[in-house]
């Protein structure tokens, strides 16, 4: 009976606290205190939540979870906590677990295949991989307020990223793990950074002046390759590619300057550093990131304003660009051509295409087995086309279960972006899943021959330090909303004594 | 050691498929149960999604008729389209007709299209800011809306950036050449927040 349960509830907090729980200062009671006496003092003490009031909730939570299924007012303290819980629950552990034991069989596995014994590197790299996935999927989003099962997801993806590149290029796997230590380093700093960043004037217009600023270092310093300039190598930062670190100042300009539903005139600052991008990438014939950043920008311009006939405009003149660049470029045309029938030059520029799709077909449902199959014969194995090498090596079930879970990773952003309270936030997020989301359809689509191939990496799994580290900021980002959305939660539950009702 | 070798990443390609399987239901069961309890807690208790809601009190139409309750985000838009935040079925109301914030116990709202939008009976034309307290009457094109902010809504956690109306926008409202609406409602004095200041200010300095 609910009101049976209702008094073992409150019988079990009135003998902790001795006292009727307004006079003994219970959650709603403590809040209620703390508001005055901010007002009085205008001090913001409002809003500080304090370690006995999580215990509240905690011990209110393991109260009715003797008595599970017990409802007051339509919504039980379990539900409550479940809200504003740090601690992982038993499906994140079930995937940081599997992440772990996946790590652990691979890296063992691609020892035996590459050094035909599992030997000391494959242990120590299993020695840093796993530990770090686990610390950061269990432990990490309990002090840093970090969503568990985005982290959990993460680690996955870039778990078979690393398994799959020690495989086929043991040396891009060991710099790769490297890569992911250290852009976990980028995630963090990311997360802190949104989830206690109050004003974002001023980081906005300095990413924005740092992401031109290196944007335009390719076309002074780079190299052609591939047919695009957008590599850059200086003195210690090493070589890599500044399209992917500017992302995140796109995100941020998109997010800051179309949040609180300015006007048309107020959101040109994002419009023209879009476009300025836009420009430089087209400059270095880096048309795959180009449409990246403008499919997004549309995207969060859509969300933001909802304004169909100026998107529709906007989307009809990023169709004109297109056909403009494919008058223009000739390798654009080469792609094209190759899109639709690649078996015309087989050796030429079908060639990639092609052995992307034989690798797929030969892979199977389950795939040839780790290190079985000829992945090198793809170009680009290890980059572009490495969503051809799982599927060969894993599977096509694998492949398409892999992309389930870049969509459960997506809708988990969009979920807890749209709890956001402002309007910066969310946009951030939906920024976060627009840009992620544009990069893994288009190189997936591009490798099974659904569109024309863009030359961007797959995130979480290619190689490369820029491409992870970009990603992996921009996972920091979704980390540090959901930070936000679990603190204006608790603000919610806590001060409302929604614990109590 | 082929032989072997081919056996165990056999085994391990169907192991694999069976991992990522369990990983993607259970990221799916964790996605799904989250979102629903959420929905659940954010319909019970109103404050965890939404600062407060207006009460349509006066002429009302079929589709929003007197009683009908429309809950208010933390900030959003109010007007016509289906999209916005707030949605008023009203002739001849643009589609985004205004768009608001709530700021402690304030909701801030600015007109952007040119409705007969009036708080207190005191018209606002486009960019006027208006900051509503609870009580306040909100009439859009002679629909009576009456707010109610929660007590003890959290609000914004921390006072983020205030982007929403521009520096010139505020000034000419400070300076009386807009409409030049301080603080409208029940509880509220019609002073400018400069004025506000510049009082705080004499009685500290007292």
């Amino acid at each position: 009976m609910p009101k049976k349960r209702e008094e073992v509830y409150t019988g079990r907090r009135m003998r902790r606290t001795e006292k009727p729980p307004e006079a003994a200062g219970s959650v709603r009671g403590k809040s209620e205190t703390a508001g005055t006496d901010s007002r009085g003092s205008g001090k913001k003490e409002k809003s500080r939540l304090r370690p006995e009031h999580m215990t509240d909730v905690r011990k209110a939570a393991k109260q009715v979870n003797r008595n599970p299924g017990q409802a007051r007012g339509g919504v039980t303290a379990v539900e409550l906590a479940s809200l504003i819980r740090r601690k992982p629950d038993f499906p994140v552990v079930l995937i940081a677990v599997l992440t772990a034991v996946f790590e652990t069989l691979g890296l063992m596995l691609a020892a035996a295949h590459t050094q035909q014994t599992v030997g000391m590197d494959s242990v120590a790299m299993i020695a840093v991989i796993v530990p770090l996935g686990l610390f950061t999927s269990l432990i990490l989003p309990r002090f840093l307020r970090m969503d568990a099962l985005i982290m959990a997801l993460t680690n996955f993806l870039c778990g078979v990223g690393i398994v799959t590149l020690c495989t086929v290029s043991p040396l891009r796997g060991n710099r790769q793990i490297l890569s992911y230590a250290l852009s976990l380093g980028g995630m963090v700093i990311a997360c802190l950074a949104v989830t206690h960043l109050n004003r974002y004037h001023g980081v906005t217009i300095f990413l924005m002046i740092a992401g031109i600023g290196i944007l335009v270092l390719p076309l002074i310093y780079g190299q052609w390759n591939n047919g695009a300039k957008n590599w850059v190598s200086m003195p210690l930062l090493g070589s890599f590619q500044p399209s992917e670190l500017v992302k995140i100042s796109a995100v941020f300009a998109l997010a800051y300057y179309f949040s609180a539903h300015r006007t048309l005139i107020q959101m040109m600052p994002a419009l023209l550093f879009s476009g300025v991008c836009l420009l430089i990438l087209m400059l270095q014939r880096d048309l795959g990131t180009a449409l990246i950043y403008y499919l997004s920008t549309l995207t969060v311009f859509y969300v933001a304003c909802g304004n169909i006939p100026l998107t529709m405009l906007g989307a009809v003149g990023g169709v004109g660009a297109a056909v403009m660049g494919y008058r223009m470029f000739a390798h654009v045309k080469v792609r094209v051509a190759m899109w639709r029938n690649p078996w015309s030059d087989p050796t030429g520029g079908g060639y990639q295409i092609i052995q992307a799709l034989l690798a797929i077909s030969s892979g199977g449902l389950f795939g040839m087995g780790l290190g079985q199959g000829t992945p090198e014969k793809i170009p680009a194995y290890y980059n572009d086309f490495i969503f051809a090498v799982i599927c060969e090596q894993f599977g096509q079930i694998f492949g398409v279960l892999l992309l389930a879970v870049y969509a459960l990773l997506l809708l988990r952003t969009v979920m807890l972006s749209s709890r956001s309270r402002h309007s910066l936030t969310m946009l951030l997020g939906y920024g976060t899943a627009a840009m992620l989301g544009i990069q893994t359809f288009m190189i997936t689509a591009g490798v099974i021959k659904l569109v024309p191939l863009t030359g961007v990496t797959m995130p979480f799994l290619s190689y490369g330090g820029s491409s992870l580290l970009s990603c992996m900021t921009m996972i920091g980002i979704v980390h540090g909303i959901a930070g936000r959305a679990q603190m204006e939660a608790e603000d919610g539950i806590l001060l409302k004594g929604g614990i109590r009702n | 050691m082929d032989a072997w070798y081919s056996v165990l990443s056999m085994v391990f390609g169907y192991l694999s498929a069976l991992m990522i399987l369990a990983i993607v239901l259970s990221a799916m069961r964790k996605t799904l149960t989250d979102h629903r309890t959420y929905r659940r807690v954010a319909r019970e208790k109103r404050q965890i999604a939404y600062a407060g809601e207006l009460t349509v009190r006066t002429g009302g139409t079929k589709k929003l008729a007197a009683g009908t309750v429309l809950y208010i985000p933390y900030e959003g838009t109010l007007g016509a389209a289906p999209g916005c935040d707030v949605v008023l079925s009203v002739r001849r109301l643009h589609l985004r007709s205004a768009f608001f914030w709530v700021d402690g116990n304030r909701m801030h709202l600015v007109p952007i299209q040119r409705d007969a939008i009036q708080v207190d009976g005191e018209t606002l034309k486009p960019g006027d800011e208006a900051e509503m307290l609870n009580g306040a009457v909100l009439t859009v094109n002679g629909i009576g809306m009456e707010l109610r902010i929660y007590e003890d809504h959290p609000g914004t956690r921390e006072k983020m950036e205030d982007p929403y109306v521009t520096r010139a926008r505020r000034a000419q409202v400070h300076k009386g050449r807009g409409k030049g609406i301080g603080s409208i409602g029940t509880a509220g004095s019609k002073k400018s927040r400069r004025q506000k200041a510049a009082e705080n200010k004499t009685q500290d300095e007292a």
